[in-house]
């Protein structure tokens, strides 16, 4: 019985996203989301749609995870790059600089 | 050394300043341009810059906190240079090609196996990994240029959607589809390269 509930539960929401906008249309509605705030329509659909479909669940998931990954990135100081600032850019600086304060 | 006890022979010696800082200046502007070259350009007119205006230094703030404020407009300016009077020609809208389905009942939904993978209940323990950055880095790189501008400023600087709008050339309609461009390829990106990796 319970194998019937579930089998029920998924045809159910194939009907459902049947009449829904496909995923490539919600998940630019989802990335505009982060943006601006949808309007009451938009967010039902949306909120219809992921309870169908746990890839773009997992999309707005993920692509949130993103945005914070990269404001991350703006504060990570000391993530060393593997061929970052050496002595030889240093000292063309250095060089330029003494000669701007000389002049 | 503190901002308070040494500024005055701080500031009388500019080469300091390059073994002091370059590192943490290039490693911000690279985070930014994802180009050697021009991240070195920027930092190079930075300390020039600073030099010039090292009179008004105030410090208020620290010496790091200065500079980084002058790398940052730098930075912009570089950005602005390269696509003022250089319009986004009307590209394609579509940042997931080959993901979705392109015919049949469930056309534009996802095909299974291009389908966003599980990545695990908390993610936001990537971030505890400098390899993770380093993966990242290499994921902007890939964006188009102006997309990986695009998204610096408007999620790294925090500079407003109208103001990105002005300094990359591009119409609004325009951001939102590089905006999602770039969550979609990083996305995609990161699936590949970092959480593919891990297992």
């Amino acid at each position: 019985m319970a194998i019937d509930l579930h089998k029920f539960q998924w045809k159910l929401r194939g009907w459902v996203a049947s009449f829904l906008p496909p995923c490539e249309e919600i998940t630019k509605g989802l990335s505009r989301a982060l943006d601006q705030r949808p309007s009451l329509k938009q967010r039902f659909i949306m909120r219809l749609h992921l309870y169908t479909c746990p890839w773009c669940t997992r999309y707005r998931k993920q692509i949130k995870f993103v945005d914070e990954a990269v404001k991350q990135r703006g504060h990570a100081d000391s993530i060393g790059l593997p061929d970052s600032f050496n002595q030889a850019t240093a000292e063309r600086i250095k060089a330029r600089l003494r000669q701007s304060s000389d002049q | 050394m503190t901002a308070s006890e040494n500024d005055s022979d701080f500031l009388s010696d500019p080469s300091k300043w390059v073994d002091h800082y370059g590192s943490y200046l290039y490693n911000y502007a690279y985070s930014r341009l994802h180009n050697r070259s021009a991240a070195e350009d920027v930092v190079q007119e930075t300390f020039l810059a600073a030099l010039k205006g090292r009179k008004n230094f105030a410090g208020e703030s620290s010496e790091r906190t200065w500079l980084t404020g002058i790398l940052r407009h730098k930075i912009i300016d570089h950005l602005r240079r390269i696509y003022r009077d250089n319009p986004e020609p009307e590209g394609e809208t579509s940042p997931g090609a080959g993901a979705f389905r392109e015919s049949g009942r469930w056309k534009g939904h996802w095909n299974p196996d291009r389908s966003p993978a599980d990545w695990g209940d908390s993610p936001e323990r990537f971030l505890e990994s400098e390899e993770f950055y380093r993966v990242l880095d290499e994921c902007i790189a890939l964006l188009s240029a102006r997309t990986a501008a695009a998204f610096v400023l408007y999620q790294m600087e925090e500079i407003s959607s109208d103001e990105v709008c002005k300094l990359l050339s591009v119409t609004p309609t325009n951001l939102w589809v590089m905006l999602h461009r770039a969550r979609t390829q990083l996305r995609q990106c990161l699936e590949r390269n970092w959480i593919g990796r891990k297992d």
